[in-house]
């Protein structure tokens, strides 16, 4: 059985084990995504263990297809979170602000609503663009704005100069500006 | 919606997607897993600041021991160079030799060894040596092997020759240095051909003008000409172009990469050798140049001429490049 089969199926018998294996193969990885975004040990640690909750809580019923790219997507989430709680403590910090959002957790506001509408057919706009782009344009797009992998590491990786990477990018971001605007989402 | 909003979006996108990306680049590169019983991050890069405050401790023992260099230097150099004559072999004119001597006919081999002796009078006259001798000498020397062959190029620099001139220096009054040194401006490059041309040889042709305007364009203010030449050449402002003359020198080449490397003064004007890097991208492309025409160079542009070298190799090529040009004066 591959490894990552083995795992899917050590949670489903709800073995601990599984997360353990996780840790060892996937960790490194996760834990680099995690410290791209969030630029702090503590916090990519951190963004890691949630990351394990989720995958305690998710599999079953979840079961990936690819499970790397399942745990990138959940800690990735995590410190998506991270940053915006870090960032409302910024602009805020009073214990109104504080006493909003422990409200917000359980009252969703119409915005919210509307947001997770919005945020829904974004999804499905990106999926349907990306899937139109060439696999090396696409790839090069998610490793930059899905693992924030630098540009030098994409530079490096695909034998491309920095400024050859950089004007690829913007010119992916251009288009994806233009299919938005199409798709009126921007 | 914001970035942030793509961002989320992103996580939501197909896992096959991420899959494949993920892929793409372990496939390069396979992070390494941490030893049972390390830190996770053990073998991640340190945080920029880290990083950067460790090169430069680094740095620091390195800085300090050049600085000291430096210093040790400019102490015992000027007592040095009181002592000691200053006659020493240029070699980089000797690698420029060999280089054109192999792609060229005889012809242009004689050229060059002129240059590599203009250069070596250039060097001499800081001394206040006699340059006119200098170049009597190395005239009887050159102007015999006229079938010379590249690897004689090495026998232009006997030791003798360098007793018989410190000899002269000590003999002759002192004279005004004979070698000119110019700066070379270059403008812009254009290809006038959109097309790459295919089995036809290229053009070659050299215009020479002397500015300012003899006839200014009448449509054009006359300080706006000279403001477009300025820039056209990065001409520096304390030039003044209303005053100075300069000498214009458009080339149209085949080859993008061609420049002047080389300068001979003759009767009234220049002799300018042009290298170009021969590549099968052949086009029409426009070079432009200016050498300012100080009062004591009489250059007229119908006397000016130029010699061709076709050079391969690239690093002979970037070798040569120039932004002054060094000339003896025909006496």
């Amino acid at each position: 059985m591959h490894d990552d089969d083995r795992i899917i199926s050590l949670l489903n018998q709800r073995d601990e084990s599984a997360l353990q294996i996780i840790r060892e193969r996937y960790g490194a990885m996760c834990f680099q995504i995690a410290y791209r975004m969030t630029g702090n040990r503590e916090d990519a640690e951190e963004c890691v263990s949630d990351m394990l909750l989720d995958v305690w809580n998710s599999i079953p019923p979840n079961c990936p297809d690819h499970l790397p790219a399942y745990l990138a997507s959940l800690v990735r989430r995590t410190a998506i979170d991270r940053y915006e709680k870090a960032h409302r403590r910024k602009r805020g910090g009073t214990q109104f602000c504080a006493a909003l959002d422990e409200l917000a957790e359980i009252i969703p506001s119409g915005e919210q609503v509307e947001h997770q509408v919005e945020q829904r057919e974004l999804t499905a706009a990106l999926t349907k663009w990306l899937q139109a782009l060439p696999e090396r344009k696409r790839n090069i797009f998610l490793l930059r704005y899905f693992m924030s992998e630098s540009v030098q590491t994409i530079a490096q990786k695909y034998g491309m100069s920095l400024s050859a990477v950089k004007m690829e990018l913007l010119r992916t971001r251009e288009k994806l500006k233009e299919y938005l605007r199409k798709e009126g989402l921007l | 919606m914001n970035a942030l909003d793509v961002m989320k979006a992103l996580g939501n996108v197909p896992a096959d997607m991420i899959g494949t990306c993920m892929d793409d680049l372990t496939a390069a590169d396979e992070p390494e897993l941490p030893e049972a019983g390390t830190a996770l991050h053990d073998d991640l890069p340190e945080p920029v600041s880290a990083v950067r405050s460790v090169r430069i401790i680094r740095i620091i023992p390195a800085a300090a021991a050049a600085c000291l260099l430096i210093g040790v230097f400019a102490a015992v150099y000027p007592k040095l160079r009181i002592q000691t004559p200053e006659i020493t072999e240029p070699p980089a004119a000797i690698v420029t030799t060999e280089t054109t001597a192999q792609n060229t006919p005889e012809t242009t081999a004689v050229t060059v060894y002129t240059t590599a002796v203009s250069q070596k009078a250039t060097y001499r006259t800081t001394a206040e040596t006699v340059s006119q001798i200098v170049t009597e000498t190395v005239t009887d020397v050159f102007t015999d092997p006229v079938e010379t062959q590249p690897d004689t190029v090495s026998e232009l620099q006997p030791q003798t020759e360098a007793t018989m001139i410190s000899t002269a220096i000590t003999e002759t009054a002192p004279q005004q240095p004979d070698t000119m040194t110019v700066p070379l401006w270059k403008g812009s490059v254009s290809n006038s051909s959109s097309e790459l041309i295919i089995d036809e040889a290229p053009n070659f042709s050299c215009l020479f003008r002397r500015l300012p305007f003899e006839q200014p364009d009448p449509f054009f203010e006359l300080s706006n000409q000279y403001e477009s030449l300025r820039e056209e050449f990065s001409i520096p402002q304390d030039f003044d172009l209303t005053q100075e003359p300069l000498l214009d020198i458009t080339i149209i080449t085949g080859y993008k990469d061609t420049a002047i490397t080389g300068c001979r003064y003759t009767q009234n004007g220049l002799n300018l050798t042009v290298s170009y890097l021969k590549t099968n991208e052949i086009s029409e492309y426009t070079v432009r140049y200016a050498i300012p025409l100080p009062e004591n160079l009489k250059v007229e542009p119908e006397n000016c001429t130029v010699e061709y070298v076709a050079l391969t190799d690239e690093d002979a090529y970037q070798a040569l490049l120039t932004d002054s040009l060094s000339f003896e004066l025909d006496h």
